[in-house]
């Protein structure tokens, strides 16, 4: 056993102690029950129609365990002692009616049996395998033994036998689920007090009745099952079991006393009588309360499930909720980051030939947002028509392979000035392969392309200054100082400077018309004059 | 002939040697100048300025390391007695109006008559009509 390693020995002493108290008391309630139900005894004067001992067994080895055997194996023993023919049968007696209500626990435990006893499961198993199955050991071990002892004639053998069986089934039956029936009740400090009252109206009711029929001759048994009904339907097995063990006991203690309807014939036929109304009680109230409160319980499930199912849906509402603000969020950002880069973004759902603008796009075309509807067509129409050929083909293009594209491309507003605008756009295609949207962007380059222009301007002037730089150095210095020799009168310096000043100023010419920065090539015609050489002609400066 | 003249000590500054040698072949020619230097960039005309304080200088624009209109502020500052007269290749207002702004006395384009460049040179250093025709008094007083 597990608990010897880790429990020290006076847990294990205290253990055993209880173990022990355990057996004892419920031994002790076993042979106070058994000896009571001993005055009920239609056969001789052990063999009783009820047996409630079984009833306390099963449930203590149900609760408890079957440590508690010896405190029911002593009992029964000492019950029957007494009213035995011998010790030696008082024993075998014993051993037979503390076998029958551990047998019959073991059967509930293999099916699963809880002693909550509220599934109609656990009342059939009750029934039919702990009270009818189970008793057929100690109602046999019981029977044989007085017939072998010659307590009883043979003969007598099948009736007594019988009796011990319902006997033993009607204690288990009986009492059984009321005990059960008491571990289960709690109390309720929200409990109406119409309930107490209608409680209290079911049994007093149950009481009258049981009067009315156990006390006349007129077979009125019927009446009892409206309250049982009542009581099941109402009050479940709390109910139920409690109402079928006052009915049980009526009718016991009436056939007993020799009145009402189970007081006449042999005993044979009354205890087949008795037996019958007693089965019939028990069934009809236990059955009708697992049924009952496995409807509640459903009930129960479906309005938690109801419950869970709508604070789910808040939750999700409320989590949706939360998304939808952070999404407008992030798009009023987005917003914001456009309209400050002028980067708009634009969407074209293919299929349905619809173009979706964001606010800053319809800006920078110049418009309101939102104050047109978009497509292609319309797209395409303000695209500057110069550039409208090659923006379409260029869609096209990525419509056919798939593959991102950019263009810069002019548009123009309604205001008839143009913009310069960067597109950017990608193809989002379908699980098959086809595409089904373009998204994008398009950034306002208007600026840009300005300060591009004005650099390319900067850069021709410089480039021209640099020209005149060199045109100064080569050909005004020469000539100013071929002009100057001619002055001082040194005429073949001045031919040497005109000379050289003609080689310069060929050098300058050829290098602006020929391929200086990968300039074009010059083609006929390109050399024809706009106007004559303008000749100088004689004294003029 | 009474007193010999007291002559314009002229610096000529241009990158061209024989630019130089032009102008002082005909400056020498035409009586009273003195050529007393020579400078091949903006730096050495700076250098010689300072050193012979000259009366007049002949001033390139275009040249290396210290361009005509870098070097007129530096002339005017170690040598204050000194006009400048400007002889730049380039026909452009706007060049002769920075030139006069930056400091110099005088904007004449290359290609002007010697006979132009020394009287403006005479003009600026005060000495009206001494030429070898017309060596009249009032110019000896100098400046």
């Amino acid at each position: 056993m597990q608990r010897t390693e880790i429990t020290p020995e006076s847990m294990e002493r205290s253990r055993l102690l209880v173990r022990g108290a355990t057996a004892l008391a419920v031994g002790g309630a076993y042979y106070v029950t058994a000896v009571l139900s001993l005055r009920f005894a239609l056969v001789l004067e052990n063999v009783t129609p009820v047996w409630p001992p079984t009833g306390i067994a099963l449930v203590a080895f149900l609760v408890f365990g079957r440590t508690v055997w010896p405190g029911i194996g002593v009992a029964a023993f000492l019950v029957n002692a007494p009213i035995s023919p011998s010790l030696g049968a008082a024993a075998a007696i014993a051993v037979g009616n503390t076998l029958a209500p551990l047998l019959s626990a073991q059967l509930l435990r293999m099916v699963g049996f809880r002693t909550e006893f509220d599934r109609l499961r656990d009342a059939l198993a009750l029934v039919f395998l702990a009270a009818l199955g189970g008793m057929l050991v100690s109602a046999t071990v019981g029977t044989s033994t007085l017939a072998l002892s010659g307590a009883i004639p043979a003969e007598e053998f099948p009736s007594a036998w019988s009796v011990w069986w319902t006997g033993d089934a009607m204690g288990v039956l009986i009492v059984a689920p009321f005990l059960l029936s008491l571990l289960s009740i709690r109390f309720r400090p929200g409990t109406r007090w119409s309930r107490y009252v209608e409680a209290a109206a079911l049994f007093v009711g149950l009481a009258i009745a049981c009067r009315l029929v156990f006390s006349s001759e007129v077979r009125l048994q019927f009446l009892i099952f409206p309250f049982l009904i009542w009581a099941a339907w109402r009050f479940q097995m709390r109910g139920a079991a409690p109402a079928a063990l006052l009915a049980s006991a009526a009718a016991i203690w009436a056939s007993v006393q020799g009145t009402g309807p189970f007081s006449s014939g042999t005993l044979l036929e009354k205890m087949v009588n008795l037996q019958a109304f007693n089965g019939s009680v028990a069934l009809t109230a236990f059955v009708l309360a697992t049924i009952t409160t496995e409807r509640l319980k459903a009930q129960e499930a479906l309005r938690r499930a109801g419950l869970e199912l709508e604070q789910r849906v808040l939750r999700r509402t409320d989590e949706l909720w939360a998304t939808v603000k952070k999404l407008e969020l992030s798009e009023m950002q987005l917003a914001d980051a456009q309209e400050v880069a002028h980067i708009g973004s634009w969407e074209w759902d293919i299929p349905a030939n619809t173009v979706t603008w964001s606010d800053e796009l319809f800006r920078l075309y110049g418009l309101e947002p939102g104050s047109i509807k978009v497509d292609h067509e319309a797209f395409l129409d303000r695209v500057h028509r110069s550039d409208r050929k090659r923006v379409a083909a260029i869609m096209d293009k990525a419509h056919r392979d798939h593959q991102p594209f950019a263009i810069d491309h002019r548009i123009v507003l309604p205001d008839g000035s143009e913009g310069i605008l960067h597109s950017r756009g990608r193809v989002v295609i379908d699980e098959k392969g086809n595409p089904v949207k373009m998204v994008g962007t398009a950034q306002d380059i208007s600026e840009r392309k300005r300060t591009e222009e004005y650099a390319q301007r900067l850069h021709e002037a410089d480039v021209r200054r640099k020209e005149a730089l060199e045109l100064n150095d080569e050909i005004i210095q020469g000539l100013a100082m071929a002009k100057y020799a001619l002055e001082s009168g040194d005429a073949p310096a001045a031919a040497r400077l005109v000379e050289t000043t003609l080689e310069a100023a060929r050098t300058i010419i050829s290098d602006l018309l020929g391929a200086e920065g990968g300039g074009a090539e010059l083609k006929p015609g390109d050399l024809v004059r706009d106007a004559p050489a303008r000749l100088p002609e004689e004294g003029e400066g | 002939m009474s007193e010999p003249p007291v002559p314009i000590r002229v610096l000529i500054a241009d990158d061209t040697p024989e630019i130089r040698r032009l102008i002082r072949m005909n400056l020498e020619h035409q009586r009273g100048f003195q050529i007393v230097g020579e400078a091949g960039d903006g730096a050495e005309a700076v250098a010689l300025a300072r050193a012979e304080q000259p009366d007049a200088i002949v001033l390139d624009l275009a040249m290396p390391i210290l361009d005509g209109l870098q070097a007129i502020p530096e002339i005017r500052r170690l040598s204050p007695r000194t006009k400048i007269a400007v002889l730049s290749g380039f026909h452009d207002r706007t060049l002769a109006r920075k030139a006069l702004a930056c400091g110099a006395h005088r904007y004449l384009e290359k290609g002007t008559a010697f006979a132009e460049l020394a009287s403006a040179l005479r003009e600026l250093c005060g000495r009206h009509g001494t030429n070898h025709e017309d060596r009249s008094p009032r110019t000896s007083t100098g400046t």
